[in-house]
């Protein structure tokens, strides 16, 4: 059978590397409002997402009372703050890189309302739930232009997100190009498509041959073919071109002490080929690595149950100190920002009956750190309940607001956060970064006294 | 032989008389200068009505039934052949119903029939399946629906309907009443009316609404309130403590203005709460219970009949006439009276909705002839393949099928039929298995069972009955499951599979091929596709199954139909 010229030129794709943005895409209609310098200081950018509500009064903010468990071995370190030994051994030893804001606030006590919050830095509206892209997305429209021939992975990565009931999906493209999408894997059912392992590889190549010979329906594929099968052809190829890049394989390659650092976890395993991505420098560029759990409304010092702050803790402390220590050994904190936080905090004080905490806006913890965010301080002060910010500690004078975050990101990334995208399919303009949170409008902005 | 005239008779597949539908697709379609799709083939017509009527693929048998048969009148007969018949007395239940299973999970779909609802997810199955199976008129299923009383949501299955829009407080132990109704009117308003009133529930539409929906930016809040307020007596309890078995019944007090808490922002207190129908200002005749009285106007309103026929169409069609079905203005229906420029008139054939919307009213609301009506027109039988000409402006004609992805369940559905898999899913809180995706109550059964599929079907846009919509959209992450995934390469695993096993002994390879493509595309392989698949047979034969079979399923003309 002679290859017709198509077949050939699809053959011949095979051998480009890279990420493949397809072509059919219509690009959407951004318009920049007044040009904001930005900071442009990061590659990329690791979001830990604390799902459930990590509690600020254990972990960042650490704060005294009757209920507190003997051993969380609190002791004030040599930047002058207090901070919980025992729960967050390993993550002690990285202080020096980490920008503690302790003067956050979050809009929802609602999980979904609150993780939609935390994925998209803009609150729940029903007329606009659908349209609404993701700050991933957001960076993966942004980064169409920039991409370099050497690309292999998309800019939007998500890890171990799942979405429940509770919690809600994850935030994708929106009314952006299906392109902008994230690349989900999720290591706890160990389903990671893109891994080839090298016994199997002869047959992948084999069965792709095939289906590029056999499939007329691809074969045939023209500008009168419906979009959604172009959109899905273009797809395959992107995605085989990934399975099939000598560096893929190193991407998603865990040794077992490798495993071990990182605390053999789900979690420790994404924040791992987290690490991969951005040190294969391949495209990747707003990483988000979810890890649940943090929702104790019971038993929050249990020690034998399932749940409680001796299960979340040693999962993230082993997880995020390896990551933090490989980032700086491969030299990679310098242009990566790394960020932890959850949707919101945990009511400060006494425990409920049921020896747990519930949700809380008031206060909540982010961390800071790479991409020139100057370490070893805490930004703003709580009372000792952790109830009530009582210095915000940064020019803004009010609490950091996740806004504040997604435009400290976009800015991190080089990104004007003033733009908007016009004719969404609600004919309301969606901004980078809305003023308007709700009733009231807020002058949201990079968080700049993180790098000062 | 067979094959031969199949392939004559696929050539020569011709425009059946027009019927009501063609009639008017085929005059927009005249006006606007549209190029038309060609008939489509019998094999691309057999996949097409058996998946979009029953949800699955057609087996083998049928398809080489089909497509060796010469008669004239075989579609329409086979049309016929995929409704269930109704229950007469005497009659032993209907074992094995495709029609029922798909189309009771789209409407659990709709109606978010999922986890939360716990063991009522089962007496609310049975409820809707009950249903469809005596073909029950669609407004007396909905009106059933709306007016449904229970002691426990978890005995009697149709009042987990109006359980299921209960809002909690945001402590997750007291119901908010007045949230509640307002849920209630929204879901019933959307689903049943294809007005979407989210916004109005919250601030009047003035000022918000302008450019999206120019009926609702008229709508105020008060008239959504008045709307609510015909649940205001409704009554929904958990019946132990926090458990989502629930009473519902009526004897609230009514619609209380003074209510502080909840997702919404403060009512007027002054305003005049007297439950008033949405769209004509009806107020509850004295002696008629409040839901009652919602439910008949709601069922006898024409829009109710217009919103029905755009959802089942745009299920059938892949785009509604509006388009989407919840997305109704009502301000712009009718091309006699349009609306004020920019605005156009919304549906891209306001004459046919409105037809059809007469149609299915002056028949008894029956759900099951209007399916037969669009899948029996020459409009629904039109191929994907482009017409000469063919532009994207031409996409709201309806002069070409509209290309989708299988949905999540019938993808999984469709590679355990073509790979011969048994499927066995338990249905939780229950006994009973399920034989396929589409026979489960709700995402939970596979993410109880099975966690890699579970998470395949979301990868896949599976509606989770709660807060995503079921969805086709393509995504890379689909792509890369369908290629390298470990949940695929096991399925297709011969030596794990009595049926392959059985197949292999029992037949040449040639047969083999023949089948698995029937079973995928419903066609015969061509020439060059079976010699390539023979080839790959040619070193190890179970080898060569499952690289066909791979390759099958990730033929777009096996995602796309």
């Amino acid at each position: 059978m002679t290859p017709t010229r198509r077949q050939l030129l699809r053959l011949g794709a095979l051998s480009v590397a890279g990420y493949e943005l397809s072509e059919a895409f219509q690009p959407a209609n951004v318009q920049a409002q007044s040009r904001v310098k930005t900071r442009a200081s990061a590659d990329a950018v690791i979001l830990l997402n604390l799902q459930g509500g990590p509690s600020q009064m254990d972990m960042f903010d650490v704060k005294h009372g009757k209920w507190a468990p003997e051993n969380r071995d609190v002791r004030t370190t040599k930047f002058g703050f207090e901070f919980p030994y025992g729960f967050l051994p390993r993550t002690a030893d990285h202080l020096a890189d980490l920008a503690i804001v302790r003067s956050g606030q979050a809009w929802e006590t609602v999980h979904s309302r609150g993780q939609y919050y935390l994925q998209t830095g803009h609150a729940v509206s029903p007329a606009r739930i659908k349209e609404s892209p993701s700050i991933g997305s957001v960076v993966a429209h942004e980064y169409r232009d920039r991409m370099r021939a050497s690309d292999f992975l998309p800019p939007f990565v998500a890890m171990n997100y799942e979405p429940t009931t509770m919690y809600g999906p994850l935030q994708g493209e929106g009314c952006l190009p299906p392109d902008c999408s994230p690349l989900t894997l999720d290591l706890a059912q160990g389903n990671l498509p893109f891994f080839v392992d090298e016994k199997d590889r002869e047959r992948l190549l084999r069965r792709w041959r095939m289906l590029q010979e056999a499939d007329t329906s691809r074969l045939n594929l023209g500008d009168a073919s419906p979009a959604v099968m172009r959109r899905f052809d273009s797809f395959s190829r992107s995605v085989f071109k990934m399975m099939n890049h000598p560096k893929m394989s190193g991407v998603l390659q865990m040794t077992p002490e490798e495993r071990k650092t990182y605390g053999a976890s789900p979690f420790g395993d994404a924040c791992l080929i987290a690490r991969n991505m951005v040190a294969a420098d391949a495209g990747a560029r707003f990483l988000m690595v979810t890890q649940p759990g943090w929702d104790h409304h019971s038993s929050i010092y249990g020690k034998n149950l399932d749940g409680g702050l001796y299960k979340t803790c040693p999962v993230f402390d082993s997880a995020f100190a390896g990551l933090m220590a490989d980032l700086k050994r491969l030299r990679l904190l310098e242009r990566t920002l790394v960020i932890v936080m959850g949707e919101f905090g945990r009511t400060p004080g006494d425990l409920t009956p049921v020896a747990g905490r519930e949700h809380y806006a008031g206060t909540m913890f982010m961390v800071f750190a790479g991409a020139g965010v100057k370490g070893g301080r805490a930004i703003g002060a709580t009372d000792p309940q952790a109830a009530h910010i009582t210095n915000f500690g940064w020019s803004g004078k009010r609490p950091i607001y996740v806004e504040d975050v997604c435009a400290t990101i976009y800015s991190a990334l080089g990104i004007d956060s003033s733009k908007r995208i016009t004719h969404t399919p609600s004919g309301r303009d969606f901004l980078y970064v809305d003023p308007a949170a709700g009733t009231k409008v807020v002058n949201f902005r990079e968080i700049a006294d993180l790098y000062a | 032989m067979l094959r031969k005239i199949s392939l004559l008779l696929a050539l020569a597949a011709q425009a059946a008389e027009p019927n009501l539908i063609d009639k008017y697709v085929d005059a927009n379609a005249a006006a606007g200068r549209v190029p038309y799709a060609a008939i489509a083939g019998d094999s691309e017509f057999l996949r097409r009505v058996t998946l979009d009527v029953t949800g699955q693929l057609p087996d083998t048998k049928t398809v080489r039934d089909f497509l060796g048969s010469t008669a004239p009148d075989k579609r329409e007969t086979y049309i016929d052949s995929l409704f269930p018949p109704l229950p007469v007395p005497g009659m032993r239940s209907i074992k094995e119903a495709p029609f029922l299973d798909r189309w009771t999970y789209f409407f659990n779909d709709l109606f978010r029939n999922g986890e939360l609802l716990e063991e009522g997810i089962n007496t609310f199955y049975d409820h809707i399946y009950k249903s469809f199976t005596l073909n029950l008129p669609y407004d007396e299923f909905v009106r059933n629906l709306i007016t449904a009383t229970a002691v426990s949501t978890w005995s009697d299955g149709s009042a987990n309907f109006i359980a299921r829009s209960h809002v909690f407080e945001g402590d997750g132990y007291q119901m908010n009443h007045e949230d509640t109704a307002d849920e209630i009117a929204i879901n019933t308003t959307r689903l049943f009316l294809g007005v979407s009133l989210e916004c109005v529930s919250c601030h009047d539409g003035a000022n918000h609404l302008e450019k999206v929906n120019l009926w609702l930016s008229q709508r105020k809040r008060a008239e959504m309130i008045r709307q609510a307020s015909f649940f205001g007596k409704t009554y929904i309890s958990p019946v132990f403590g926090r458990s989502p078995q629930f009473t519902v019944k009526d004897t609230r007090p009514g619609y209380d203005l003074t209510t502080r808490s909840g997702l919404r922002p403060p009512r007027d207190k002054t305003m005049d709460a007297t439950a008033a129908f949405l769209l004509t200002g009806e107020k509850i005749p004295a002696g008629e219970k409040p839901r009652q009285a919602y439910a008949r106007m709601l069922t006898s309103h024409p829009q109710f009949a217009r919103a029905a026929v755009n959802l089942i169409w745009a299920e059938l069609m892949g785009q509604g006439i509006v388009d989407g079905p919840f997305d109704f203005d009502l301000a712009r229906q009718d091309p006699k009276n349009p609306p004020p420029a920019p605005w156009t008139v919304q549906p891209s054939h306001p004459e046919l909705l409105e037809a059809l919307a007469a149609d299915f009213r002056e028949n008894n609301h029956d759900l099951r002839r209007l399916i037969r009506l669009i899948v029996s027109s020459n409009t629904y039988q039109r191929s994907m393949a482009p017409p000469k000409g063919w532009n994207t402006n031409h996409e709201d004609a309806f002069t070409r099928r509209i290309a989708r992805r299988l949905s999540a369940e019938q993808l999984f559905d469709g590679i355990a039929r073509t790979a011969k898999i048994r499927q066995s899913i338990k249905i939780t809180f229950s006994e009973k298995k399920a034989a396929s995706i589409l026979q489960t109550r709700s995402p939970q059964d596979l993410d109880k069972t099975d966690k890699p599929l579970f998470r395949a079907l979301q990868a896949f846009g599976q509606c989770d009955r709660y807060a995503i919509e079921a969805d086709r959209k393509p995504s890379m992450i689909q792509a890369a499951i369908l290629l390298n995934d470990k949940l695929i390469r096991e399925r297709l695993v011969v030596a794990k599979n009595p049926d392959l096993l059985e197949l292999l002994k029992q037949k040449p390879d040639s047969e083999i091929v023949d089948e698995l493509f029937l079973a995928a595309l419903s066609r015969f392989p061509s020439e060059n596709e079976k010699a390539q698949a023979l080839a790959a047979f040619s070193e190890n034969r179970e080898q060569g199954v499952e690289d066909v079979l791979w390759l099958l399923i990730n033929r777009l003309d096996f995602l796309f139909y």
